[in-house]
């Protein structure tokens, strides 16, 4: 007997996942999070799945996702750190990269360094842009920026001097030499956490890094001990913002490797459903409280990005490409001062959260609209957890109402078609980015608002079909589960791609491969790895590069075929490409992962029926009340088929089928949605 | 409204997200690292009159969000067939491309046979060839200096590409891969912008978008006119200066008369000085509601209503007068290719303005220079010339009513986007010795400006030439408020605390030699509120930071520490001392230029100018500081009187002037 467990702590609730392998089936239950006693939700979660029948030391796997690193940086309650820079450049945190968000307000404003600029301080070093040494790191420097550092109280040093990601012996030689001063602070290299050129995103990644870094050390300890008190002996793994896992130790000191942790786990579980379907090409939506989330996945691989914002800083490690936009299931509606109805970004988040859910809300949110519409109500919300009132949110919607001159019902209608279109903006973006069309894709809703949004949503976007998983409210744990142990490493060359810098190329890459190599077998004892490497290439003049796959086979084909992959790629990716360009490979990387073990995912033969609804219920959409269908997720069977208008309970969410499509249960149990 | 508050959200939320994948197609396919890295284009969503409806907001300039393509589109010979994409660059016809790399495009898209939008969107083209490479210099004199122009017209006729007008304008250019490549992603832009309309056009039905669409921009206006409700009434007057009118030039005035009335503003620029000789024309055809005249007022906006809808409706309640043979109306063929060195100070002009309207709820000036830095040099590593852009050097934001004005960039330059050390140092043979903020330069206030940014570099190449655009604010600074000081001027040093030390002030074009050292300083943003209400832990926490000097701390914000702490007691007592400031600072230089040139000898001036023919104006101007330079002891307006009594080359031109009418 062997178990497997996924666990992901949200913002309200912890969800897990137990698998157990011999009898394939899983078992999935949310309980609410402790965040004032964090570890306790996890220990919650276990009691119950032993009363369940998990038996703790059959446990054979165990992942986790959390939240607490980027809880840490958005409350900013992070470490305390300082800063050694190249003297010269002690402002690199406060200028960034200039641009600002919102440029069109004469108040825009950046954020508030992490570091602010009283703890920064220059170390006299300079290295050139080859990595040969023109300046050696001076000791006195050293030790005044050490001394102040203590003066000011802190905790850690960050120490990121420019072209370290050539050349990282400075920032190397200040880091024993701090170690050496001042052996209480911890020290985090630049070169270290991210050894890539540009400094700014260099640093300010190193720095999300250090600021992290205690109180994540000290999650993971609290984790550990309940993982110990419960008799479960599988090491900790943690889901990692590129989709993957890693062990807890190493997360101790990675954690930019794991701040995207549950966000991108939603994604790759969302893959593992899609690839079982077969389908080709899906744009997931996790819809919370707060914000939607938009992630592509190809054949149910998810596309990769860097710069990914992490409350509002930029995170240069590669990560799952996750886009959010400001409407979620808590996001508030108000009239402007022309009366044009506006959704959102403001929200009523968990707490106070939607007027419905009688928590002290008294604005109208989406989840309210949603109530009032006769989408939301119909069956339990949040495993029971909840009891939305429908008066609270009819007050709530009363002054809106008023104001448009229309009953309630059409009020709510009008906040959940704006909170649709203003989706639409990000998802279109995402599309035109990706050079897609909305028409190839099936739209897979997942999160607490996401089934029940989903529909309108992908009409709205002209995408044609929906695919709903079983239980979409668990699937950022059932990624966990389904991810893999993977290592990712790179480095900057910035060299021409041409016949007489291919050898040093391939030197690096066997290099590369190597190091991850080593690194997964430090996690985990041994066997077969997978390694996929790729090429940051730009054509000469060019400021951004593109991240492009390499075949093993290209190492041995030669430079021509790593061009000829790098003109496809830019030809697709932007829509034209010149072959007598000279090319410029900016950094090689390389992932080794070992496959997770793989999911059982049970099928049952579809017979052809027509699912008979529970019963019929009133349906507020496309400007009047309709009787519409009241189906039971747990009742449907593959095979079954209705139309719209229904609506489809479930314990952890409410799926809405509008008017004009059709819903099949597929083998997997999926609720496959077709636009006439 | 025709449409209920609801569907116009929806629209307005539509309209966007087809301006955004509009935006996005065209950064994705651009060909050029200049389009891809400065962001210099804009994409419209155009009604059918060709009146800017929605605007991308993540990606892009900011300068056009009210633009107006009417003019532009009715000059297209021939009418429009399904199909047709247009195009035009130049400054003179239609005033839409403000100047020849910029290049406009629009698609008419038709619904049962007529046109019911148009998707448009510029992009600005590296080089359009003319007298220089980029196309760019202050020392042009007329428009056909700049390079190609392309008077409106089509690109596609019903879908077929127009080979020779191809061919023309890659003849013309100095890298038409680039320009042919940026010009075909700005096809793309429109392409999908036709695609989006249409499948607005099914979704919504052809009248309730019309309807919609107008609507649109009748809610812009509705909310450009419910903030200027909330001014007060009144008529206020403003003046900046650009330091030069050309290389080597006498200050340039910008002036401003701001009459708000009720929800409706005019802004009437008589008295700004007239179109000069170098290329820093703005050309707007006399435009009441040109686009790039009314930048400040997007921004103005945007701080007064924060996340206004922008689009034509905004500019409706304004009116413009622009003086025809004035900068902000030049006669063909002036030069035209720097207009945004003096649109920058239209911006600093148009927020000093509203500054006296709504002292209590705007900023000071913000730094309002922002130099291009480029170098182009041998790489003595691998003998390839290379052309490098350095950085922009920004300076910061004005001081704001809740704070202070952001460090090294913000306000109206926010849009702009630095390079990193290690690319450039990777990419040009240069060494940055320093890039960071400027001690010092920020304008002391109750809420100081935002510093200004630093920059020093130096080269070991053989033969490195510096072009430095945009180079202004090293006499007339940026102003303070409500008793702020200015912000510290821009400076510009070749081999700063050496003997060879030269001060190069607005220089834009610079020969090193290997080892050359070059300090570049932008200027800082302006202060608002009497320094001595500063905060003196604010005050501290400048020092503790680097930001301020103990000197000026106690010079400036009248703050005396003692072993790295406050001294309360002796901060109060200099404080009792210090006379308390309110109202306006444009610094010591301003103060002397108008000490000097006062409100009669600007009124002798302008009357002077005015009296001859606008292609004369720049000359006249010229003459006329230089008589008044040259006589001290006299009047100004005497002075000026001389000259037009002695010359009779200008008599003769004065004369035609009159006989003109």
């Amino acid at each position: 007997m062997a178990w497997r467990i996924g666990v992901d702590i949200g913002g309200t609730f912890a969800d897990l996942v137990a698998l157990d392998t011999e009898a394939g089936r899983m078992t999935t239950l949310k309980v609410l999070t402790t965040p004032r006693e964090p570890g306790q939700d996890v220990a919650a979660g276990l009691r119950r799945l032993v009363e369940a029948g998990l038996v703790p030391e059959a446990v054979e796997r165990f992942v986790h996702g959390t939240t607490v690193g980027v809880n840490t940086i958005i409350q900013r309650r992070g470490a305390r750190l300082a800063l050694l820079t190249t003297a010269g450049f002690t402002d690199m945190l406060e200028l960034a990269r200039l641009r600002m968000p919102d440029p069109y307000s004469l108040f825009c404003e950046r954020p508030e360094p992490l570091v602010p600029r009283e703890r920064v301080f220059p170390v006299t070093e300079r290295m050139d842009a080859e990595g040969s040494t023109l300046t050696p790191p001076d000791r006195a420097s050293v030790a005044a920026a050490v001394a102040a550092a203590r003066a000011a109280g802190c905790a850690g040093v960050v120490v990121s001097f420019l072209h370290a990601w050539r050349n990282p012996a400075h920032e190397e030689a200040v880091a024993a030499m701090v170690a050496e001063l001042a052996p209480e602070l911890f020290v985090f290299r630049g070169s270290e956490v991210w050894p890539a050129i540009r400094e700014y995103e260099r640093t300010t990644t190193s720095v999300l890094n250090a600021y992290v870094h205690p109180r994540i050390d000290a999650y993971l300890e609290r984790v550990e001990a309940q993982l110990a008190a419960a008799a479960i002996a599988a090491p900790l793994l943690l889901t990692t913002s590129a989709g993957g896992t890693m062990t807890a130790q190493r997360g101790r000191r990675d954690c930019v490797g794991m701040l995207l942790s549950g966000t991108a786990s939603g994604v790759v579980g969302a893959g593992v459903v899609a690839k079982a379907a077969g389908t080709h090409a899906v744009l997931t939506l996790d819809i919370g409280g707060t914000s939607a989330d938009v992630a592509l996945l190809t054949d149910g691989q998810p596309a990769f990005g860097s710069g990914h914002a992490i409350g509002e800083f930029p995170l240069a490690i590669p990560t799952v490409a996750v886009v959010s936009s400001g409407q979620g299931g808590g996001s508030i509606a108000r009239l402007d001062a022309q009366g044009v109805l506006q959704v959102g970004p403001e929200s009523a988040g968990s707490t106070p959260g939607p007027a419905c859910f009688g928590r002290g809300g008294t604005q109208c949110t989406v989840t309210d609209a949603a109530l009032l519409c006769g989408i939301l109500g119909q069956g339990e919300l949040g495993f029971g957890a909840i009891a939305p009132d429908p008066a609270r949110a009819e007050a709530a919607i009363a002054p809106i109402a008023a104001a448009l001159g229309v009953e309630a019902a059409s009020a709510a209608e009008g906040v959940l078609r704006v909170a649709i279109s203003g989706m639409l903006i990000e998802i279109d973006k995402l599309l035109a980015r990706a050079g897609m069309h909305a028409s190839e894709l099936t739209l897979m809703p997942f999160g607490g608002a996401g089934p029940m949004l989903g529909a309108l949503l992908a009409e709205t976007a002209g995408i044609r079909r929906v695919l709903v998983p079983p239980v979409p409210g668990t699937l950022c744990a059932l990624g966990a589960l389904a991810a893999d142990l993977r290592r990712d490493t790179m480095r900057t060359v910035l060299q021409p791609l041409e016949a007489g810098s291919w050898p040093a190329l391939r030197q690096v890459f066997h290099e590369l491969t190597e190091e991850a190599n080593a690194a997964l077998a430090e996690m985990s004892g041994g066997g077969a790895a997978e390694t996929a490497l790729g090429a940051d290439l730009r054509y000469r003049g060019q400021s951004y590069e593109l991240t492009v796959p390499v075949p093993a086979a290209v190492l041995d084909q030669g430079v021509e075929a790593l061009l000829a992959l790098f003109h496809a790629a830019h030809a697709e990716s932007f829509g034209h490409s010149d072959p007598e360009a000279p090319v410029e490979v900016v950094s090689l990387r390389a992932a080794a992962r070992r496959p997770a073990p793989p999911l059982p995912m049970p099928r049952q033969a579809a017979v052809p029926h027509a699912a008979a609804p529970e019963s019929r219920i009133e349906l507020r959409l496309d400007g009047a009340w309709k009787t519409a269908a009241l189906h039971r997720r747990a009742a449907l069977r593959p095979g079954g088929r209705f139309a719209g208008p229904a609506i489809v309970t479930q314990a952890d969410c409410t799926v809405l089928v509008p008017a004009g499509w059709t819903a099949v249960t597929d083998e997997l149990g999926n609720l496959v949605m077709e636009h006439a | 409204m025709r449409t209920d508050p609801v569907t116009l959200q929806v629209l307005r939320n539509h309209c966007r997200a087809a301006a955004e994948s509009m935006a996005t197609t065209l950064y994705r396919t651009a060909h050029s690292t200049f389009v891809k890295e400065t962001e210099d284009f804009t994409i419209q969503l155009l009604d059918a009159q060709g009146k800017t409806c929605a605007v991308p907001l993540d990606l892009g300039a900011t300068w056009y969000p009210g633009v107006d393509y009417e003019a532009a589109i009715g000059l297209v010979p021939g009418g429009y067939d399904p199909g047709d994409v247009a195009l035009t660059s130049d400054p003179y016809s239609g005033y839409l491309s403000t100047h020849s790399p910029d290049t406009n495009m629009w698609k008419p898209v038709f619904h049962e046979g007529a046109v019911i939008a148009f998707a448009g969107g510029h992009i600005h083209n590296v080089d359009v060839g003319g007298a220089v490479p980029a196309s760019l210099s202050r020392t042009l004199t007329e428009v056909h200096q700049e390079g190609l122009r392309i008077p409106p017209s089509k690109l596609y006729r019903a879908g077929v590409l127009d080979e020779t007008l191809v061919r023309t304008i890659l003849a013309n250019v100095r890298v038409p891969e680039q320009n042919w490549g940026d010009l075909k992603a700005l096809v793309a832009a429109v392409n999908t912008g036709e695609r989006r309309i249409l499948d607005l056009v099914r979704r919504f039905g052809a009248e309730t978008l019309k309807d919609g669409l107008a609507d649109l921009l009748d809610y812009g206006e509705a909310q450009a006119r419910a903030v200027l409700a909330d001014l007060p009434d009144g008529t206020y007057t403003f003046a900046d200066y650009c330091d030069e009118d050309g290389v080597g030039g006498d200050p340039l005035r910008l002036k401003l008369t701001l009459r708000i009335q009720g929800d409706s503003a005019e802004l009437d620029f008589t008295g700004t000085d007239p179109q000069t000789l170098s290329s820093m024309n703005v050309p707007t055809g006399g435009h009441p509601r040109h686009s790039l005249i009314l930048v400040g007022v997007y921004y103005v906006l945007s701080a007064l209503s924060p996340k206004i809808l922008l689009n034509f409706g905004t500019t409706r309640p304004f009116t413009c007068i622009l003086p025809e043979g004035s900068v902000v109306n030049p006669a063909h063929p002036a030069a035209v290719g720097m207009r945004s060195l003096t649109c920058a100070r239209l911006r600093s002009l148009v927020f000093g303005a509203f500054a006296q309207a709504a002292p209590e709820r705007l900023p000071a000036a913000p730094a309002g220079s922002s130099s291009i830095i480029n170098l182009a040099a041998e790489h003595p590593r691998t003998g390839r010339r290379v052309i490098a852009a350095v950085a922009p050097i920004v300076g910061g934001g004005g001081g704001m009513p809740h704070r202070d004005g952001t460090d090294g960039s913000g306000a109206d330059a926010a849009y702009l986007k630095n390079s990193p050390v290690e690319i450039t140092e990777s990419e040009a043979p240069v060494r940055i010795l320093r890039y960071g903020l400027m001690p010092d330069t920020g304008g002391a206030g109750t809420h100081r400006g935002g510093l200004a940014t630093v920059l020093e570099f130096t080269t070991d190449a053989p033969d490195a030439t510096v072009t430095a655009r945009n180079r202004d604010r090293t006499q007339f600074r940026p102003w303070g408020t409500l008793g702020g000081k200015p912000g510290a001027p821009s400076s510009f040093a070749l081999n700063p605390g050496t003997e060879r030390e030269q001060d190069l002030r607005n220089t834009d074009l610079l020969h090193l030699a290997p080892g050359d050292v070059v300090r570049i300083v932008s200027p800082g943003g302006g202060g608002r509120g009497d320094p001595a209400a500063r905060k003196p832990e604010a005050v501290l926490r400048d020092i503790q930071a680097g930001r301020l000097s103990v000197a000026a701390a106690e010079r400036d914000y009248a703050v005396v520490l003692r072993g790295g702490a406050v001294d309360a007691d002796a901060t109060a007592a200099l404080r009792a001392r210090a006379a308390p400031r309110q109202g306006f600072d444009g610094g010591p230089e301003r103060a002397a230029h108008e000490a000097r040139w006062d409100t009669d000898a600007y009124a002798a001036l302008i009357e002077a100018l005015a009296r001859v023919p606008a292609s004369w104006r720049g000359r006249l101007k010229r003459r006329l500081f230089a008589a008044v330079r040259a006589a001290p002891e006299q009047a100004p307006r005497e002075a000026i009187a001389a000259v037009l009594r002695a010359d009779r080359a200008f008599a003769r031109a004065l004369a035609e002037g009159a006989g003109r009418g």
